[in-house]
């Protein structure tokens, strides 16, 4: 090999790598223009509750349920989690995902679902709650919601999987307060809801709307003044609550 | 001459080459300023959420010392007052006779002060503080020549700005943290509590005094507010968060204080109303009052306004809460007076 020949060679390497890649940071190629279509869609839902078909007032004693309580509505924190979707084939999309909601600050009143196949659906199921697994104490990622949802360990572990508060009219129109909490793994709440669901472009966008009468309306007629206002060391009254949740939930997709 | 030419041009293309990419990795270095500066990572046990730390605001030794220099110091203020003044680090850096706020684990709050109103990170609060509360005036930090090299080896400037303050205090902050009580080896498992002690801990996490669904056991506050229904007419500074938010839902609401270090934080209550924590634990007890805003968990069922504790119940409820006390904190090196 001759010197001219080192040289020349160097000569190229240097060149081409100059040219071609220069220094990695700098080169800004974008590396998703021909990428095949994706066969996923994120779908974003967001959380709205109501009162009967209206929206929900917050804070106000503007709330009948069908005891005849008046009630408001304070603080709603949940746990939506293990979403499946379900094809008409009976085959499911099934996510395993957590997620802490609290209507009442915008930023923790959605979720998103990112890696949905594309396709259409014909029922959608969540917890109200943790599945048995997450539901144990520091179960889940240590966070100032999580910490503020934990079910102290004396009282059977884990987290609250969900927490209504507010007051309400008791006979003598003085009000008081109610504290509807649910733990504890025979307490959780299974949803399932039929509804075709189309998901067909690589976004949308459902409502899950939770009516708040419904805890209290069926199948068990929760009257607050007779039965406990505070249910955490109840579990008759956990039961009923649960078993009222499993039907106050819909959906609908809004695009 | 061919030959040369190549190795002239080899030459330029890998100086050229080479120059480009440190320049690259000069930028990367960016905001490392003139002098080193030696990261920071605080102590956080696993049972307290991660903590924030703004992108700009990296913790350094350097910083947290200027932070501490500057708590100390009464050139922030146009009236002889330091930080310490009113927050004073034996009483958990609080003070009994401005009944301050503690300082205490602050860095995971997103709300300050009592009515909560200012929101953000510590550097948010700090801007408060410095600029509004104390009206700092820069130029004296300015004309120290001490100051100035120490600002410089921290942020690098030339003059000093009132946001530097703030970021050195905010990094002094965020290492007062608030770990190591007889609570924290309890939940441990290195230490355990006597029986008087048990019993006040399965009082406040139970619903038998049912403090936890609040003070929620970790940082023990839910960082929120309440109206525990200590009056039940909110005039003045009672109107708590209403004076803010101007939402009549508000009225009577405070920010839930962290319970750490309770018994070096007296008096209690927004207002200093009540001087021992037996005090605040017959109030719980028996003198909730009614309002419309009172909190739905402080009135409950059958024990409509009150817990219905026994004379023991409280002494345990009280001995539980003297575990929150931590005086590696109070006493941290890291923390005093330089
Ligand atoms: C004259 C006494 C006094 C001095 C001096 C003082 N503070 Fe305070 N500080 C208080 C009081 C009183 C409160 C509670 C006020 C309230 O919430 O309305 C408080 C509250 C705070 C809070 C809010 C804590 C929380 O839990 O929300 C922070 C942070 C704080 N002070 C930082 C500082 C800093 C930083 C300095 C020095 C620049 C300082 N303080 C100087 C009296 C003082
Ligand atoms: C509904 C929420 C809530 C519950 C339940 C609750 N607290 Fe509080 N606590 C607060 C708030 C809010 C304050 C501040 C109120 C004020 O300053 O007006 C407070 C203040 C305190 C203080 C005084 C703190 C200080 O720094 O001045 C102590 C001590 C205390 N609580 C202990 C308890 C105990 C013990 C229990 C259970 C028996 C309990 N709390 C239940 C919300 C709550």
């Amino acid at each position: 090999m001759s010197t001219l020949n080192l040289y020349t060679r160097l000569f190229i390497i240097l060149f081409i790598t100059l040219t071609m890649s220069a220094c990695k940071k700098d080169t800004k190629v974008p590396d998703k223009v021909e990428e095949p279509e994706s066969t996923t869609s994120t779908v974003s839902f967001s959380f709205i509750p109501k009162n009967g078909t209206q929206a929900l007032l917050w804070d106000s004693i503007s709330n009948t349920n069908a005891a005849g309580n008046q009630f408001s509505v304070n603080t709603i924190n949940l746990y939506i989690s293990n979403v499946w979707l379900k094809h008409a084939d009976g085959s499911m999309f099934k996510s395993n995902q957590v997620f802490y909601i609290d209507p009442k600050i915008a930023s923790k009143s959605s979720f998103q679902l990112s890696d949905v196949p594309k396709g259409d659906y014909v029922e959608i199921q969540f917890l109200v709650g943790l599945d048995t697994i997450k539901n144990i104490d520091n179960g889940l990622e240590t966070t100032m919601d999580n910490l503020n949802m934990a079910w102290p360990t004396m009282m059977g572990g884990g987290y609250h999987f969900i927490k209504m508060e507010g007051h309400y009219l008791d006979g003598a129109s003085v009000s008081k307060g109610y504290a509807v909490h649910l733990g504890k793994n025979e307490n959780l709440v299974q949803v399932t809801i039929l509804n075709n669901l189309s998901f067909p472009n690589s976004s949308h966008q459902c409502s899950i709307s939770f009516n708040v009468n419904e805890a209290f309306t069926s199948p068990y007629l929760y009257d607050l003044n007779a039965e406990a206002n505070y249910t955490m060391s109840d579990s008759t009254a956990m039961s009923h609550i649960k078993t009222n949740l499993q039907d106050a939930f819909n959906i609908t997709q809004n695009n | 001459m061919r030959l040369i030419l190549l190795k002239i041009t080899s030459v330029i293309l890998l100086a050229i080459l080479l120059f480009n990419c440190t320049k690259n990795s000069a930028e990367e270095m960016e905001p490392n300023t003139a002098t080193q500066l030696t990261p920071y990572a605080v102590n956080i046990p696993d049972y307290f959420p991660k903590m924030e730390i703004p992108a700009d605001n990296p913790l350094t030794v350097e910083g947290i010392s200027l932070g501490r220099q500057l708590y100390y110091d009464p050139i922030l203020s146009n009236n002889g007052n330091s930080c310490s003044t009113c927050h004073n680090s034996a009483e958990a850096f609080s003070s009994y006779s401005a009944n301050s706020l503690p300082h205490i684990n602050l860095a995971w709050n997103s709300t300050y002060l009592w009515d909560g109103h200012i929101n953000g990170t510590l550097e948010d609060i700090m801007k408060f503080e410095v600029e509004d509360f104390f009206q700092t005036d820069i130029s004296k930090l300015n004309n120290s020549s001490y100051y100035r090299s120490e600002f410089k080896k921290v942020f690098n400037v030339d003059v000093i700005t009132h946001k530097n303050v703030e970021y050195a205090l905010a990094q002094f902050f965020r290492v007062m943290v608030s770990s190591n009580s007889l609570y924290d080896k309890f939940y441990q498992h290195t230490a355990n509590f006597t029986p008087s002690q048990m019993n006040g801990f399965i009082t406040f996490i139970t619903e038998k005094g049912d403090c936890f669904h609040c003070h929620s056991v970790g940082l023990f506050t839910d960082n929120r507010f309440h109206n525990i229904g200590i009056d039940s007419v909110f005039t003045g500074v009672n109107a708590g968060r209403y004076n803010y938010t101007n939402n009549p839902s508000d009225l009577g609401l405070f920010k839930t204080p962290t319970l750490r270090n309770i018994e070096l934080t007296p008096p209690y209550m927004h207002d200093g109303r009540f001087q021992t924590l037996e005090e605040v634990v017959d109030f719980y007890n028996s003198g909730v009052k009614h309002s419309a805003t009172l909190d739905p968990i402080m009135t409950k069922g059958t024990k409509m306004f009150g817990l219905g504790l026994s004379a023991t119940d409280k002494q345990d409820l009280v001995a539980f809460l003297k575990t929150l006390t931590d005086t590696t904190f109070t006493k941290n090196p890291m923390l005093q007076q330089p």
